[in-house]
């Protein structure tokens, strides 16, 4: 969840201005609300352009953070605005994230190592949803691998079938941490949106003013 | 911008704990037939049964529109000085403790339905109860919060437009046309289609009432506000008075339209369904 106090000093004067001519709740709704639908459409815009990143089905993740942005607040001279969505604060900051917070879903005890999705059928899923993976260990950690179905050719099982992790497929590398880098981008820079916000006010309390 | 303590999505939480959780052996066909207000009121999942399950649905889905926010001192950076992590649940995370709700529950599909949409535990149902509900809560907040005088007179009126992708997609223009016909005003009166082809309508005018209407559309969701329909990938944005002005829905100085409860606007909508059903 992200919440963004936007203010500058275009902001302040506007809304002292408001205030002044008795219109400072209804300005800082319109600039709130300004703020909000412009951030919605650059969500939904980064949407259409940024596919998953290893391919196959979309999860369109910024589409569901554009429509988890909420009603603008109104604080003082600022407007506040919240996206209640969980994943679009740590693109945005960047951070390490480290096992040990979590519940595994294999052994329902604290997660001791992080699933990461190597292949693009595990986008969008969690391990507890195969229910064909091996653990394989490696180095660093270890991979869930989608074992081959192997022929047993000799021996009292022979005509058997069994799991052969060996050039399986891997559907998931699992580490202890994963550091992402902070991308700014996923939202518009704060000079941007109070902008938009600054134009949407000005422009009502100029009609107002007018009487149009 | 600073990051400051967080906001539950109010209105988004209120519309899904308005809606009671209605376990029904119907199908969609038969569900249509109910009454609206009835369905607006109701959380279900066609011929599901398991009070359980939805009860399930409805709790991940609160928990997915209101993630928490806690400190955690290995988080601390400079970007992020309190150490705020979010936590709460995502779409896979959600699909993934239904599933195991089911198994518990003894649950198995029809071997012919397995990972069809009528199979409760396939990918494809799971999701589509996900995102429908998830969307109808977020559509009716935004709508509810939208419902204030000043943000009316700046943005009087409102676009229907194609907000994700979708391989398959319906042909909303003409469901715009068929909705804009059932209001009885002309095209261009309160509802228009620009010559860029966007579709824009005054914000509480009746087309409203119809483009998310199932008497017009078999697989509407009843309801004034986005996605209103399953699977639709459309959303609304706002559209200011000086643009409504340029394509002929107000004239300079038109009074905006009036802010409504949702009380109102359920009660509106139900009536002309009924009307139409009659």
């Amino acid at each position: 969840m992200i919440t963004l106090t936007i203010n500058d000093q275009r902001l302040r004067d506007l809304g002292q201005l408001a205030v002044w001519v008795g219109r400072g709740e209804e300005v800082t709704a319109v600039g709130g609300r300004a703020v909000a639908g412009f951030l919605r459409d650059y969500l939904f815009d980064l949407d259409a352009e940024r596919a998953n990143r290893l391919g196959g089905p979309r999860t369109h993740f910024y589409a569901d953070a554009a429509r988890a942005v909420q009603n603008p607040q109104a604080d003082g001279n600022s407007v506040v605005i919240s996206i209640n969505h969980l994943g679009l604060a740590q693109r945005l900051f960047g951070g390490t994230i480290t096992a040990g917070h979590g519940i595994s879903s294999r052994t329902g005890q604290l997660t001791s190592l992080l699933a990461v999705p190597a292949r693009a059928e595990a986008y969008g899923k969690t391990p507890g949803e195969f229910d064909d993976l091996e653990f394989v260990p490696t180095r660093t950690g270890g991979m869930l691998v989608q074992a081959l179905q192997v022929q047993i050719i000799r021996g009292k099982r022979k005509g058997e079938w069994r799991d052969e992790t060996v050039g399986a497929l891997a559907m998931y590398w699992l580490v202890p941490e994963v550091t992402q880098a902070a991308d700014p981008t996923v939202l518009p820079s704060g000079r941007a949106m109070a902008g938009c916000a600054a134009d949407a006010m000005e422009d009502y309390l100029d009609r107002k003013f007018k009487g149009s | 911008m600073d990051l400051i303590l967080p906001l539950p999505n109010q209105e988004a939480l209120d519309s899904l704990a308005r809606r009671q959780v209605m376990p029904t052996r119907l199908t969609t066909a038969e569900l249509r037939a109910l009454d609206a207000s009835l369905r607006s009121r109701s959380f279900f999942s066609a011929q599901t049964m398991l009070e359980d399950l939805l009860d399930g649905y409805k709790d991940k889905i609160t928990t997915i529109i209101n993630p928490q926010q806690i400190s955690r001192p290995d988080r601390v950076t400079a970007e992020n000085p309190e150490g705020s992590v979010n936590v709460g649940l995502n779409d896979a995370y959600a699909r993934e403790q239904i599933k195991d709700l089911l198994r518990e529950s003894g649950y198995q599909p029809k071997p012919d339905e397995r990972g069809t949409i009528t199979d409760l535990s396939s990918d494809a149902r799971i999701n589509l109860v996900l995102q429908t509900n998830k969307q109808l809560a977020q559509g009716e907040g935004w709508w509810v919060q939208g419902q204030n005088a000043a943000v009316l007179d700046q943005w009087p009126a409102q676009e229907l437009f194609r907000a994700v992708d979708h391989a398959k997609k319906r042909d909303w223009l003409d469901r715009w046309r068929q909705a804009g016909g059932q209001t009885g005003d002309p095209i261009g009166t309160g509802w228009t289609i620009t010559p860029d082809l966007r579709m824009i309508a005054l914000k509480n005018h009746d087309i409203w009432n119809w483009i998310g209407s199932s008497e017009l559309f078999d697989d509407a969701l009843d309801v004034l506000w986005p996605p209103f329909a399953f699977n639709s990938g459309m959303d609304v944005r706002d559209v200011d008075r000086s643009q409504a002005e340029a394509i002929g829905l107000m004239d300079k100085g038109d009074a905006a339209p009036e802010p409504m409860n949702i009380v109102d606007a359920l009660k509106a909508f139900t009536e002309k369904i009924s009307a139409l059903a009659a």
